[in-house]
């Protein structure tokens, strides 16, 4: 994600358990078969919690905990997004993982009542034109700013691809929750 | 020269170094299986933790938001948008309550969902569906595993216990059903927790982080409070007509505590929660 290039590992990652010598003796006994977890050299993968340390949000649309819940079984096929690192990548100068199909995963049957739309968000999903939601919807709503309820006012895709990949930010730079520069 | 020798001795070394002389092992990490310790089903888990939420949650309904309004205050869908002077209708306190658990590292999770419910993201899918018709037949907790997503799963009726819950659902334009009646089964509040068995102490450990969670969500809403234009005395008295007051977080979870005594032992939060909540003050 943005920025994060300037971190340092720590920043994001809790040390794993263990010396340097306990660590590689753990992960090759996990290979010999002797041990069943996954033990870890050096520092762990980046927990949600991690992430909230610096990222945590009040109001936030689609909150991470909820995608744990059984009944997001299917949509797991689609987009893992039991943790940040579902979607969000690291390392690699992108921002988001995103074929633009996640939205698919739980809206398929999405139907809202008074529709502003000229082609109505039911009608949007039944031609599996999920690339349209990120033209108008902030996944996260933390940028401050209206929802357009035309699809003439709509952001331009490429301008959103962009910003999937660590471009520009179309959406705003007014925010309702800034990240903090470090874990507190 | 001789290439196996060269590997056997290395190979001898490495073993000198990670297995001979090396310190004593990493305890493993417990599995889904749980730890060594771990004997109790987690099904007892999850009834204590479900009695707590719906403790707190009748707490939540008749004394704050049943009150309140009588006192002035109101309760929103949208209580957290800009400019808002409101707090979180019942089933949101609980949603905030399942965020600040997630927040804590907590393997426990809580969600609520319903067949009927007034967001459609609320629809009970898949093998939530076939366990709440059972529970509609007979008012029951359902426990199963959900192999896949690594988790055993509980599932707890949620009853309309609260003139407020038949009104307002019934009212809303987007409720799925509008003839409830009170101790209807509205849907059911689902808890996950990744072992099939649990040790005394992650017992209490996953109970505690239910306590800070409650305290956490009350705070979020008594720090929106402060800034309302409204001045609502916050302290030790409840709301009632004619009084806009709000218990401050400690009252609320003496309240809470109390009303979860008879199966809680309040030592569990005494360990897990004050501390935090101390040093927040």
């Amino acid at each position: 994600m943005p920025g994060h290039a300037s971190l340092d590992c720590a920043s994001c990652h809790e040390p794993a358990p263990g010396d340097t010598r306990q660590q590689i003796q753990a992960i090759v006994a996990s290979w010999l078969g002797w041990r069943h977890d996954n033990p870890q050299f050096g520092f762990l993968p980046p927990q949600n919690s991690d992430c909230a340390d610096c990222h945590e949000r009040a109001n936030d649309r689609h909150p991470i905990n909820r995608f744990r819940e059984p009944r997001f079984l299917s949509a797991l096929d689609i987009v893992d997004a039991r943790t940040c690192g579902g979607c969000h990548i690291e390392h690699t100068g992108d921002r988001v993982a995103s074929n633009g199909q996640y939205c698919e995963a739980c809206h398929k049957n999405v139907e809202v009542k008074h529709d502003p739309l000229e082609l109505s968000h039911a009608n949007l999903a039944s031609q599996q034109r999920w690339d349209t939601c990120l033209q108008c919807h902030d996944f996260h709503g933390n940028h401050k700013r209206e929802t357009p309820r035309s699809l003439a006012l709509r952001l331009d895709l490429s301008a959103v691809k962009n910003y999937l990949k660590d471009g520009a930010d179309p959406f705003g730079t007014e925010k309702s929750s800034k990240a903090k520069q470090a874990r507190q | 020269m001789n290439t196996i020798p060269t590997i056997s001795a290395i190979a001898a070394v490495a073993c000198v170094y990670l297995f001979a002389t090396a310190p004593a092992p990493l305890p493993e990490a417990p599995e889904r299986s749980g730890s060594r310790n771990a004997v109790i089903p987690v099904s007892k888990l999850f009834d204590t933790v479900n009695l707590v939420n719906a403790k707190t949650r009748q707490i939540w309904t008749s004394r704050i938001v049943g009150k309140g309004i009588e006192a002035g205050l109101k309760f929103e869908e949208h209580w957290l948008d800009d400019g808002e002077e409101a707090g979180p209708l019942p089933a949101l306190f609980v949603r905030l309550t399942a965020e600040n658990l997630e927040k804590q590292k907590s393997s426990l999770a809580l969600f609520l969902g319903s067949d009927k419910p007034i967001n459609k993201a609320n629809l009970f899918q898949g093998e939530q569906v076939a366990q709440f018709a059972a529970i509609n037949e007979d008012n029951k907790p359902r426990y199963f595993s959900m192999e896949r997503m690594g988790v055993e799963v509980g599932m707890y009726p949620d009853f309309a216990s609260a003139p407020a819950c038949v009104s307002c659902h019934n009212q809303h334009e987007k409720s799925a059903k509008q003839d409830w009646k009170l101790n209807d089964v509205m849907g059911a509040t689902t808890w996950t927790f990744p072992s099939k068995k649990v040790s005394d102490s992650e017992i209490h450990k996953n109970i505690g982080h239910l306590y800070t969670a409650i305290q956490k969500s009350y705070q979020t809403y008594l720090d929106r409070v402060r800034k309302f234009s409204a001045n609502v005395k916050i302290g030790k008295e409840w709301p009632e007509k004619a009084n806009l007051a709000l218990p401050d977080a400690d009252t609320f979870m003496d309240a809470i505590l109390e009303a979860t005594a008879p199966a809680v032992d309040k030592k569990v939060y005494l360990d897990a929660a004050s501390i935090e909540n101390r040093d927040r003050r």
